[in-house]
Order: structure tokens, then sequence, then C-alpha cells
């Protein structure tokens, strides 16, 4: 893979009428090139947590998670009606991929109900059935005009973290070539032709995530956080995942907990690929919800 | 009499040929029971060698191929009304292995199972002989627990014999060594997972070579202690240049709280000691004890 390393994007005069001619604010910001926030001082990202989300018995609630997707969205456009956000992110002829982990070995995957609501949705805006590609692996990045990054949260034994950033691992031809030390590389799939410029929005789920050294799954290391994080800065929403999970480990272990290796691609995705920003004195965080145990 | 002896001579050819590990290669699914109380198999079982563990681990595996991995059995059990229940079981190809990965991660309530083994939340680990077991419920019930730990013990009572532990572990003193803490492996991949010296391979290290790494409690603080043990002591020596050479900030031989030493064909480490004299003192501790293990040798 050529080891590209991307100048950082300003909005030009042709992107401004490209985006406009698109009729999409989004775009003209430059939302279909790269990320809108990845261009401002401050990225933007609300975490909404609801303590009904998950039971005791870790089973998830799809109707609060429907609802909660919504609020945050609405919080995030600073828009009143849900259909109104969405349309700010999808018109009704793009053909949208929903990209969502499932990580059978793992365990850890995109809750259903995350991605039924994430449909749902795209249905109400009005993009037709056949244009919705929600999967993981094999998701035709090269059909789709828009995608929507749905990850999990995990500590991950090679990468650090495994989220945003990570989650795009399989659009590239080779994703081995991203393990070990070589994972601050990520942000060059995010360039790839077929990738680039297509995230107008993400959706996080952490209403389970994974704090644990990995590679399997460990129970015990898993823990019902109830949160889902919107934006559009994959780096912001990776930098925040990241500061949960190290608090939660700290507080596992009673003492510090490193996450080894260290997840350089979220500093690497800010300095080098220029997808956001990893500063947490750059990212608003707007916090919705149940507050016990936020960790941040 | 002659054809008796063709026969010890073919014998002993296939014990050399299996490295060691008996005659007969032993098929991993022998071990497993096809129903665990309501738990009956369910599918096709899966294995998977060195060649495609990432077709099962992708973005994982790579923790298994740093130790002797050979095979891994996957079976499912299902029980309406319950979640299943996935049964694995590792050939780590040495027993030395088996315990090392089962070391990879230390969190759970020890138990007697195996020879070493822990449990957490539906997740029952465990290693014996050449093999390490992981037994998951993925719903945690009070039946789908006791099922695991029936099939645990199923898998413990099949596998026969026991194997020794790796004698680089007794080379860590006992004195305030935090038990859960005891790591075994081979590779920078896994040195990377338990403590971060950063990403250039500064230690030389490879399949052949062997670490053990522990914490120590020492007045409020906890030290780490890194022994690696190489093939001859030109391999140790040359990484011994090298780890001085590349020295980040948290490899920095001989600073505050921090030793490291060359002793034959071992390289011993203090990390993150309360002090310099809490770093010697341990360094010193440990090169006694790899006198003791190995004789010097």
């Amino acid at each position: 893979m050529e080891n590209r390393i991307p100048k950082k994007r300003t909005v030009t005069r042709r992107d401004f009428v490209k985006g406009a001619a698109l009729g999409t604010l989004g775009l003209a910001l430059g939302l279909g090139k790269s990320n809108a926030q990845a261009q401002s001082a401050v990225s933007q990202v609300v975490l909404i947590r609801k303590d009904e989300a998950v039971d005791a018995q870790h089973n998830v609630n799809p109707k609060v998670v429907a609802e909660m997707i919504d609020a945050a969205l609405l919080a995030f456009r600073g828009e009143k009606d849900v259909l109104k956000a969405w349309r700010q992110f999808i018109r009704p002829e793009d053909t949208v991929g929903v990209k969502y982990t499932r990580c059978s070995w793992m365990r850890i995957q995109t809750e259903q109900a995350v991605v039924d609501a994430i449909t749902q949705r795209l249905t109400d805006v009005g993009v037709q059935n056949n244009r919705i590609y929600a999967q993981d692996g094999g998701l035709p990045a090269k059909d789709c005009t828009v995608l929507i990054n749905v990850p999990t949260i995990k500590v991950h034994t090679l990468a650090g973290l495994a989220s945003c950033l990570k989650n795009y691992i399989n659009f590239s031809p080779q994703p081995s070539a991203y393990h070990e030390d070589k994972n601050d590389k990520l942000g060059e799939v995010w360039h790839l032709p077929d990738v680039k410029g297509k995230t107008r929005l993400i959706i996080v789920d952490a209403l389970r995530p994974y704090f644990g050294p990995g590679p399997q799954i460990n129970p015990l290391h898993r823990w019902d956080y109830k949160g889902i994080m919107v934006s559009t800065d994959p780096v912001a929403l990776d930098a925040t995942s990241l500061s949960i999970c190290k608090v939660k480990r700290r507080l596992f272990k009673g003492e510090d907990w490193p996450i080894t290796p260290p997840p350089k691609l979220i500093a690497a995705a800010d300095t080098i690929y220029h997808l956001g920003t990893s500063d947490p004195a750059k990212i608003k965080l707007i916090k919705l919800g149940w507050k016990q145990d936020i960790l941040i | 009499m002659r054809s008796a002896k063709l026969g010890c001579i073919i014998l002993a050819a296939l014990f050399i040929l299996e490295g060691g590990r008996g005659i007969k290669e032993m098929d991993l699914s022998d071990f497993l029971p096809q129903e665990i109380g309501k738990w009956k198999a369910s599918g096709q079982d899966q294995t998977f060698s060195r060649a495609n563990i990432f077709d099962y681990l992708d973005g994982g595996g790579e923790v298994y191929l740093a130790y002797d991995f050979r095979k891994l059995l996957e079976r499912e059990y299902v029980n309406p009304g319950e979640g299943p229940i996935v049964a694995e079981i590792y050939d780590m190809g040495l027993a030395e292995d088996a315990y090392g990965i089962f070391t990879h991660d230390s969190d759970g309530e020890k138990i007697t199972i195996g020879q070493g083994a822990l449990y957490g939340a539906g997740l029952l680990r465990f290693w014996k002989k050449e093999y390490f077991v992981r037994v998951l419920a993925e719903k945690e019930t009070t039946e789908s627990k006791k099922a695991v730990f029936a099939l645990g013990a199923e898998i413990d009572g099949a596998i026969n014999g026991k194997g020794e532990k790796p004698r680089l572990i007794a080379c860590l003193p006992g004195e305030g060594l935090i038990e859960a803490s005891v790591r075994y492996f081979h590779t920078q991949v896994s040195l990377n997972n338990h403590l971060f010296l950063g990403d250039a391979n500064i230690l030389d290290l490879n399949r052949e070579t062997d670490l053990a790494l522990g914490r120590y409690q020492d007045r409020g603080h906890k030290s780490r202690l890194l022994i690696v043990m190489y093939k001859d002591e030109s391999g140790a020596g040359a990484a011994f240049r090298k780890f001085r050479r590349a020295a980040p900030d948290s490899a920095r031989a001989d600073g505050a709280g921090r030793s490291a030493e060359k002793m034959g064909r071992f390289i011993v480490a203090v990390f993150e000691a309360p002090d310099k004299k809490g770093a010697a003192s341990l360094l010193k501790k440990a090169t006694l004890r790899i006198k003791e293990v190995f004789n010097g040798k």
C-alpha cells in the first residue's frame, strides 16, 4: 500500500461549489471529502447514557437505544426535529454503508439495536432499502455515497484501541499490514479512494465496552457503560473512548493499568492523516442523560 | 529379536518426529464430550492451525503465534433457553507455552482444575500439559456456570499427565513477588502487551528467547523484574549492547529505579523500583536465583 501522508486540507472554493452543487451543507464544508470537524478548531462529541439501556442481565433495550441515538443527534446538530437532523447528513438518493463491528470470535459486536435504529432512520429519511448496506466485512464502500461508522469500543491487544479508526481496517485489501507496531498507519485506510470523504456520521456503540488485554474476551473486562456517542470526528471519538477506558482500567485494578501497546493510531490520525483532533482540550464533549460512573 | 529391535527404532524415531510429545498425535476432539448437562454439541467442530489461525482470531492470532501454538479446536454447545457454551482447546506444543499463554491474562478467581485455572463471569481458563483451554458461557447463569465447571473437569480428566512450568519462572525471587503478575513469553508482541519499552525490538527477542516478568511489592511501590534468557551468551551480549544504546525513557539502565545487567546468557532488568537501591537489591536477588536454578549456565 502506498504510504501517503496527506496534507492538511482546508476548505477551498472548489470544495464549496462542489458541495453546494450536491446540495448539502456538510459536503460544502468538507464532509464529502473528509470530516467537517477535522477542519475546525474544536470537535464536538455528544455522549448520551441511559441506565435503562442495558438491564442487569446485560440485555439491551432497543427502544431506549433508538431514543438515545435520536437525542444525541438532535443535540449534535442543535435541532429539534429528528428527521431534519438526519437530513443534514443523508439524502434520500444516497447509497449508505452502515459499517458496524461483528467480531464473532471476540464476541464484542455492535448491538443489533443500534444498527436497527440507524437503518430505520435511513428509511425514514427516504433511503430505499436496496441502497442501505448494513454490514461489517465485505461492505461495498465503492458503491456507497455515504458511510456511517458504527463501531464498538475495545481495548485491543495489538492496536491499543479498536473503535472508530480501526473499524475501517477491513476496507483495506491487506488488514494485517496495520497490526502490531504498524497500527499508527491505520489512518491511511480512511484515505483509500473508495472510503475517503464518505464518512458523514459516526455513532459509537458504547453500551458494553471492553477494557481488558484480550485477545479474546474475558467477561470480567466488559462493563455496561450504557452509552452512545455521536460525532463526525473519528479521532475525537477515539480519544474520548480511550480516556473512558483508561479510567475504567484504573478503577478495575486499583492502580494505573497502562494500555500497551499504546494506541498510537489516534495521535497519528490527527497529526499525520488529519482525520480529526486527538487533543482533549479541543474536544467539546456534550454529556446527556445518566451521569453515574461516567468516567469522563 | 531383530524385529523387536526394529520396532524400538521405529518407535524412537516416531517419538523424535513428534518432538517428544508422544507417539500418537492427540486428536483434540478426544478431550471433549458430546454433551455436558443439558448442553449438547452443535454444528461442526472448527479446527485451526498456525497456517489459518487468523480465520478464527482475525486480529488476535499473533498472540498465539508468539508461542509454539500448533492447533486449536472449537466446539459449541447449545441448550435451548440458555446461551451457548464454547469450548476451545489450544495445543500449544509445549507445556511451558501452555503455561505462558495462560499467564497472558491473570484476572479471575483461582480454581482447582488442570495445572492452574481461573474463572470469572462465565469464562474458565486453565492449562494442563501442552494444552490451554478456554470454556466460555455466553450468558453466565447458575446452570451455565455449573456446566462450564463440569466441562472443564471433563477436559482436565481427559488430558493424561502433567507438564512442567518453565524453569525460568523459578528465577523470579519469591520475596515480594505478586503471584498474579507473573508472565512467561518469548517475543516482542507479548512484551508489548505486558511492559511497553518501545516499538523497536531493543532486546532482540524472537521465538527462541524466553522471558519471565514479575511485579514486586517494595515499600508501597511496585517494581518490575524482567529476565530474558538467550540461546547463548553472544546473543545476550549483542542484545544487551542494543538495549543500552536504545535506552528509551522507560528502559534506561542504571537510572533511578532502574537497573540492568547481563549475566552469561541472561539479561536481568528492573524497572519502576522506588529508588536505585531498591532496583539494585532486586537485581541481585534475581541473579542469585538464576545461579541457583541454572548453575550459572
